[in-house]
């Protein structure tokens, strides 16, 4: 907070105390540099200048206060956004941060001037989040427990985290379970091709048509065959009967038809040879594969319509 | 902390709205409950009278008749409330298994099916489904797993478990088949039907179960939690075994509480209240599924005018609980500043809520018990949507 913040109430302390009893009791404070009782923490937050010429992070000396507070009470969008946990759940947002943002949380980390330094100034100055594993000084003096790390960002960057927790509670079951163990590559590469992952299975347009993308286990509970499914639909169930019979001479093996009410659904094994997350790791031999079969069982099914008029 | 956060609590839902929410439908309360509700919503409003130190032995309000009624209507011999479904399959695991016990369930069992038998130490072998499009259970595949588990551990199964329609597709697999395999295999058979008991007739000497579990918050008009387990007679003693403990020091003994109930089940209030308030609806309202699975089969053929929209699980449709894949709406949703929660939105503008927000790709709707007319109000919603936003709709 660059602007000029009135009535600073805050008694002496060290900032990264503050932040911590902000997260952990919901204090809110307002710090001025006449309160704040580190050195470094002075510096790096740019309440005054460095009498050294070499000094961690910083931000460019002119800061006259800042405001600590829970962030849900937070009127305005803050400059940065702490977070303090255990090594388990920050491992767990560095998840989730390179699947937002596509890449690794590149920190920048040496045991000192941790939370003022690394944790806000850094994601201040460079618009980017940093993890920290804290310093001497937060440890010794402001309470900071063994097991504690901590993780600072600009706001705009804990805004899309957020929204990248919220979509994959979406992706999972809606009872927060995990519904299958796909390989992960197999799903990133299918997802990559332009399918979308459905509860349990892929779908996705190929023109005009939705082609729909199974994963078959075997009885060694192998991923070597995934079927493509493109379900054509009739106006009654008797349409679709007299479309099946026709069926059965249009699409011979390794195609299957199956006849489900007013639809026929047309089928086409893809048969890998090799366990899924094998397969995709040649990652263009999987798509010409895919897309490959995808074309064939188009073209079958556009002649079939041709042939029967549908 | 700001307490008068939970003052005046509101829930429009039911008298704004159509809800076609995928586990509300066969919840909602009947008027008599929602009367009985207000008159017994104190805590332990139903032991008034408590006699005997067990809510299922009162009897005013009639908790004991109602429990032989219950039991009569499911075709079993005894019956004992629970707060949900998963109470009552954790009671019969716990009760009936012995830790490392092999149990068989389907595929597509609700997750609590699994949590009860994690929690009792218990192997659990699955019986897989079909795979895309329909998800269905064959029942004669629980042979094949008895005969897996056998070649595994030495023995067979001690427990299947099927759940008789499952929440994810709506398909229903035949309970009496299942049972069959059971009783030549000696294993003992537990029915889940939270979505069907209360819904549709059960009779559970039919199906040859052992075990017929239920959800009255599902599928029974009531509050939650409630839910039942049945059984017959030859596992009553086992099951509904009370209790031995003496303290130690004060002597004191409880025989007369069941153990795997909590001594006294906890449901004493609002929800069995409601449960009991209802149960002349569900007695008659069971009469008429067969007209529920019509409009359920309409309601699909309509949804699938929309061009794109596919209903997934067994064709046709054997209840009223739908899964649809809608990728033309995910489309939209890809482009809409409101992302995927677009779709929830331009629903409620239309009076239609239960399709969980943020879900585009594909969803699931539960038309029980609405109206002819309520049916064709969501389906008009739907169609709106659609072509608003410039899809491909039937005539």
């Amino acid at each position: 907070m660059r602007e000029k913040v009135d009535g600073a109430e805050t008694k002496p302390a060290r900032y990264c105390e503050l932040v911590r009893r902000a997260a952990v009791f919901g204090e809110e404070f307002i710090l001025t540099a006449d309160k704040l009782t580190c050195a470094g923490a002075e510096v790096a937050l740019g309440f005054s200048e460095p009498m050294f010429d070499e000094t961690g992070p910083r931000i460019e000396t002119g800061t006259e206060a800042i405001i600590i507070k829970p962030l849900e009470r937070m009127e305005e969008e803050p400059d940065v956004v702490i977070i303090i946990s255990t090594p388990k759940k920050l491992m767990k947002i560095s998840g989730v941060y390179n699947q937002v943002f596509k890449e690794p949380v590149r920190s920048e980390f040496k045991g000192s001037s941790a939370i003022c330094g690394e944790c806000t100034a850094i994601p201040f100055v460079h618009g980017r989040a940093n993890f920290s594993l804290l310093c001497d000084g937060c440890r010794t003096f402001s309470g900071y427990r063994p097991d504690e790390v901590a993780i600072g960002m600009p706001y705009s960057v804990f805004a899309e985290l957020a929204k990248g927790i919220r979509e994959d509670r979406i992706i999972r079951a809606l009872c927060g379970c995990i519904m299958d163990d796909l390989p992960k590559n197999a799903v990133k590469t299918i997802t990559e091709m332009g399918f979308d992952k459905a509860t349990d299975h892929f779908m996705g347009y190929a023109g005009k048509h939705i082609i729909r993308m199974y994963a078959i286990k075997n009885e060694r509970g192998r991923i070597e065959e995934l079927t493509l499914y493109l379900p054509l639909k009739f106006r009654d169930e008797d349409e679709a009967r007299r479309m099946y019979e026709r069926a059965g001479e249009h699409f011979s093996e390794p195609y299957m038809v199956r006849l489900r009410e007013n639809w026929l659904d047309i089928v086409l094994p893809v048969e890998l040879f090799a366990p899924l997350q094998r397969v995709v790791q040649d990652r263009e031999k999987f798509e010409n594969i895919i897309n490959s079969a995808i074309d064939t069982l188009i073209t079958k099914v556009e002649e079939f319509r041709k042939k029967y008029g549908n | 902390m700001n307490p008068d956060r939970y003052r005046n609590l509101r829930r429009d839902t039911e008298l704004k709205y159509i809800n076609v929410h995928p586990i509300q439908r066969g919840g909602v309360l009947t008027p008599e409950a929602r009367k009985a509700l207000i008159e017994f919503a104190d805590g332990y409003s139903v032991c008034d009278f408590c006699f005997e130190g067990r809510v299922d032995l009162v009897e005013t309000p009639p908790v004991r008749d109602f429990v032989g009624d219950v039991a009569e209507f499911l075709g079993m011999d005894e019956v004992r409330f629970t707060p949900g479904c998963r109470h009552a399959k954790w009671a019969v695991m716990s009760t009936m298994l012995e830790k490392g016990d092999s149990i068989v369930l389907d595929s597509l069992a609700h997750y609590t099916s699994y949590m009860a038998a994690e929690a009792n130490n218990l192997e659990v072998y699955e019986v897989p489904h079909s795979g895309y499009p329909e998800f269905r259970i064959n029942p004669e595949t629980y042979a094949d797993v008895f005969e897996e588990v056998k070649r595994e551990t030495g023995e067979y199964p001690k427990l299947a478990l099927l759940t008789h329609v499952d929440y994810r597709y709506g398909n229903l697999t035949p309970p009496e088949e299942v049972g069959k395999i059971c009783e030549e295999y000696g294993v003992m058979f537990m029915v889940n039907t939270a979505y069907s008991s209360g819904l549709m007739e059960i009779n559970g000497k039919k199906m040859r179960a052992d075990f017929i579990v239920g959800s009255g918050h599902k599928s029974w008009a009531s509050t939650a939690p409630i839910g039942f387990v049945a059984t017959n007679y030859e596992h009553v003693e086992k099951l509904m075994k009370t209790s031995t403990i003496r303290g130690r020091w004060s002597g004191r003994g409880f025989t007369k509480k069941e153990i795997a109930f909590y001594g006294c089940s906890p449901v004493f209030g609002a929800p069995l209240i409601t449960f009991m308030a209802s149960f002349p609806s569900v007695v008659e309202r069971v009469s008429r599924w067969e007209d529920e699975v019509r409009k359920a089969r309409y309601f699909v053929r309509e949804m699938e005018k929309i061009v794109g929209f596919h209903q997934m699980g067994v064709r046709p449709t054997e209840h009223t609980l739908q899964n649809f894949e809608s990728l033309p709406f995910h489309q939209v949703a890809r482009k809409h500043k409101r992302r995927g929660y677009f779709l929830y939105s331009e629903l409620k503008k239309r009076g239609v809520i239960g399709v969980h927000p943020g879900l585009t790709k594909n969803f699931k709707i539960n038309t029980y018990g609405l109206t002819d007319r309520q049916i064709n109000h969501v389906i008009w919603a739907f169609k709106d949507i659609a072509e608003k936003y410039g899809l491909e709709v039937e005539d």
